[in-house]
């Protein structure tokens, strides 16, 4: 019935898909005000792991939760660099 | 640091260095100048003691500030000398307090390209202009998301979320930042 091409994600998936590339987005601006080249890129690189281990899940609510907990850790990490720069 | 000492030299209290030591460095707010300030205040308060306590916290901040402003100048000046070296053999009585190269969509187009070319994540040899970064470098959305974040490194400026899902090959990166930096050639 419906004419878009086989591998259309639903309105929802894409949404979800939107907020977790945001999520790695706001992530990486965050880590700007690091002013340790290393230590940004060692976060960059576990963010970057954690959201490659969580690619394959397919159960929106199993998505919406990662996200979640994906902000949770962000917030976390804005702290932690607010409480370093002083 | 001389500065400093000639404002404290005719304003010390002996019994009091920490109190205006505190209320100098909550004027001023940074750690480096309150050590200076304390051994300065340790230093001034052995040589004499007064009365005057109260311009004490203002004129270590007025201090603190001239000396900050001071920086702030040889620092910028610092910044420019390659500026000027670089551009003009001619203008060194001008000062340029500019601090970017005048953008071509050439210099544009190397920069990206150069940008690209040290990212890991893509085979040079399969960059032009034109690759997409998806269906043609291999790249997937969160390289892309890093992709555009040295592109606002490089160029200084941030891209927003709306206009960076657009930017899909060089050539829209390259038309995207003349734009925004008004370069019509």
């Amino acid at each position: 019935m419906s004419k878009l091409p086989r591998h259309t994600m639903s309105l929802k998936r894409f949404m979800l898909r939107t907020e977790a590339i945001k999520l790695y987005r706001n992530i990486l601006r965050q880590l700007q005000h690091l002013p340790d080249k290393n230590q940004r890129a060692e976060i960059r690189e576990w963010a970057r792991q954690d959201f490659e281990t969580h690619r394959h899940h397919e159960d929106e609510e199993t998505i919406k939760r990662l996200i979640m907990q994906g902000k949770q850790q962000l917030e976390e990490l804005e702290r932690t660099i607010k409480r370093a720069n002083g | 640091m001389k500065n400093k000492l000639r404002n404290r030299n005719s304003l010390a209290h002996d019994s009091l260095t920490t109190a205006p030591a505190a209320a100098a460095a909550a004027a001023v707010g940074t750690s480096r100048k309150m050590a200076t300030l304390a051994r300065t205040l340790h230093l001034v308060s052995r040589i004499r003691p007064s009365t005057v306590l109260s311009i004490l916290p203002r004129a270590a901040a007025v201090g603190c500030l001239h000396t900050t402003s001071l920086q702030e100048h040889r620092g910028v000046s610092r910044v420019v000398q390659p500026a000027i070296d670089k551009t003009s053999w001619c203008s060194s009585s001008v000062r340029d307090y500019s601090s970017k190269p005048p953008l071509t969509l050439d210099l544009i187009q190397q920069r990206v390209l150069l940008v690209l070319k040290l990212y890991d994540k893509i085979n040079p040899e399969k960059l032009s202009v034109e690759s997409h970064f998806m269906q043609d470098l291999g790249l997937d959305s969160l390289d892309h998301v890093e992709v555009i974040m040295a592109m606002e490194d490089e160029f200084g400026f941030e891209i927003p979320d709306a206009d960076a899902e657009k930017l899909l090959r060089p050539a829209d990166i390259i038309r995207y930042v003349a734009d925004k930096e008004d370069i019509y050639d």
